[in-house]
């Protein structure tokens, strides 16, 4: 079989995070970052995930930079992009919209409703990630 | 009636008409003269002009247009202007009042008439100027609350959606007890829960302290238990960032002070200094007597605050709400009850700051009743 999906979880607050990982863990193989700097640290050193779920409002290095470094790398541009954040905002959406990410998700803070919307979300990114 | 000299301008291009004019309110009022319109300017730029008696006889209707120059004018558009005029120009007077003249007086006028109006309008600027001040104070109280309900709403907000995420994760049986998660985020969630419970703490303080009922009662206060109960209270949050915290006490010092003020002033002080600390930092304590009082210096090597922010520190509108090092929120709240707890008790507050090298809180509390005075 297949090993499971590499999610890399860019996320500054360290509680939510946590539980995240805890509700993905079990189907994906979850990678924790603090911040777009940390996550880059980390696929340079060899993690490559095969979806990045990022919140947006970061120190260091924002959802929004995060992004915009990856969407320039050689090799990481092709890696879909999923943003779990509280910005319910258009402009956020709109990333949505103009397919400059995969999927906006406002932070659910319930278990099932998360699992309900992230795993989908994960799920459909499946063998775009080459295409793209 | 007026307490103060007020300062009026008269303009006329007869010479003694300003005599008489001078004669009658001189004992009252400063009174400065002008026959022409450019020397009014002149002496309106230099000095601070309370009303205007204008001679509207003025040739080519140069007085109407002078007042209109006023109104427009961003510093005089509030100096009142009393019309003088000779009795065959009242028709003309009426509709030049929209000129924005706020009263006229015909020649010849009685002393007492003059003195009168003159009077009331003065007065009338006085009652406007301080109704302004007093909506300017009001608008900026509302400025100030708006700002903090968004700012602990937004702080109380995070502790409670995590909570909420812990609970149904618990529920769901998906974190299992005993497991590192779920001893990391017991250990995370305790520490934000008391971080909400501070807050909430704090905003009733102030609410009491804005309304002006708090109590206050001072007694003898061993300074160092209170400061250790504070650090105690902060040692988790200070680890997790892996602070150092070094005391340095004189353990006899005393403070004459309202207990729980006092806490509050110590547990902000010490809660700010985690806050802008970053990792690996240190926060140095220390507690001396002095003459004049007990000294307590809460020292840190954290992000420190700009010049500009720390001259309006305490200014409720302009002081922003910044990011903690670890992107805690501070609402400023905390650092407005200190400077008003460490009024309370006529002590001082003394801020050092370098920004990147951090932040020196120093402050005097009276340490026994004599002091206190």
């Amino acid at each position: 079989m297949k090993t499971s999906k590499r999610i890399l979880l860019v996320e500054d607050q360290r509680e939510y995070s946590l539980m995240v990982k805890v509700l993905l863990c079990e189907k994906y193989e979850v990678r924790m970052a603090s911040n777009g700097l940390e996550a880059i640290n980390e696929m340079e050193k060899g993690f490559i995930p095969d979806v990045i779920v990022t919140d947006v409002v970061m120190p260091v290095l924002d959802g929004f930079r995060f992004l915009t470094v990856l969407k320039n790398h050689k090799r990481f541009k092709y890696i879909p992009v999923i943003w779990l954040t509280c910005l319910d905002q258009s402009n956020v959406r709109n990333y949505e919209s103009k397919r400059l990410v995969r999927r906006v998700i406002i932070k659910p803070f319930e278990a099932e409703k998360l699992l309900k919307e992230l795993i989908p979300a994960i799920e459909d990114t499946h063998g775009i990630a080459s295409i793209n | 009636m007026i307490a103060e000299k007020a300062s009026i301008l008269v303009v006329d291009n007869d010479i003694n008409n300003l005599s008489i004019v001078e004669h009658i309110l001189c004992p009252h009022n400063t009174i400065w003269k002008a026959m022409e319109l450019q020397e009014a300017r002149l002496i309106l730029n230099e000095s601070t002009i309370d009303l205007i008696l204008l001679d509207i006889n003025i040739p080519d209707r140069k007085a109407i247009q002078f007042v209109e120059e006023l109104r427009n004018s961003e510093r005089f558009s509030d100096i009142p202007v009393i019309f003088l005029s000779g009795l065959n120009g009242i028709d003309a007077i009426v509709q030049d009042f929209n000129a924005g003249a706020v009263d006229y007086i015909t020649k010849p006028f009685l002393k007492e008439e003059l003195i009168t109006r003159v009077n009331i309008h003065l007065e009338y600027r006085k009652m406007k100027a301080t109704l302004l001040q007093k909506e300017e104070t009001i608008r900026r109280h509302n400025l100030f609350k708006e700002r903090l309900y968004k700012v602990v709403a937004h702080d109380l907000r995070t502790p409670f959606s995590n909570i909420s995420m812990l609970i149904s994760l618990l529920d769901g049986g998906y974190l299992k007890p005993g497991t590192e998660d779920y001893k990391e985020l017991i250990s995370s969630l305790k520490e934000s829960t008391k971080g909400a419970y501070f807050l909430i703490d704090n905003l009733l303080h102030f609410t009491i302290a804005q309304s002006g009922t708090i109590r206050f009662q001072p007694t003898q206060i061993m300074a160092s238990s209170l400061l250790d109960e504070a650090i105690q209270l902060i040692s988790n949050q200070a680890k997790h960032k892996d602070i150092a915290i070094k005391v340095d006490y004189d353990r006899n010092c005393s403070f004459f002070a309202d207990l729980q003020m006092m806490r509050s002033i110590i547990r902000n002080l010490l809660s700010n200094a985690v806050k802008f600390t970053p990792n690996f930092g240190t926060i140095y304590i220390s507690l001396k007597s002095e003459d004049k009082g007990c000294l307590l210096v809460v020292k840190d090597n954290g992000i420190g605050i700009e010049k500009e922010r720390l001259e309006h520190l305490f200014d409720v509108v302009i002081a922003r709400t910044t990011l903690g090092t670890g992107v805690e929120r501070v609402s400023g709240l905390g650092l407005q009850l200190v400077y008003d707890f460490v009024n309370r008790h006529k002590g001082t507050l003394c801020i050092d700051s370098i920004p990147d090298k951090g932040t020196t809180f120093s402050i005097r509390i009276p340490s026994d009743k004599q002091m206190f005075g």
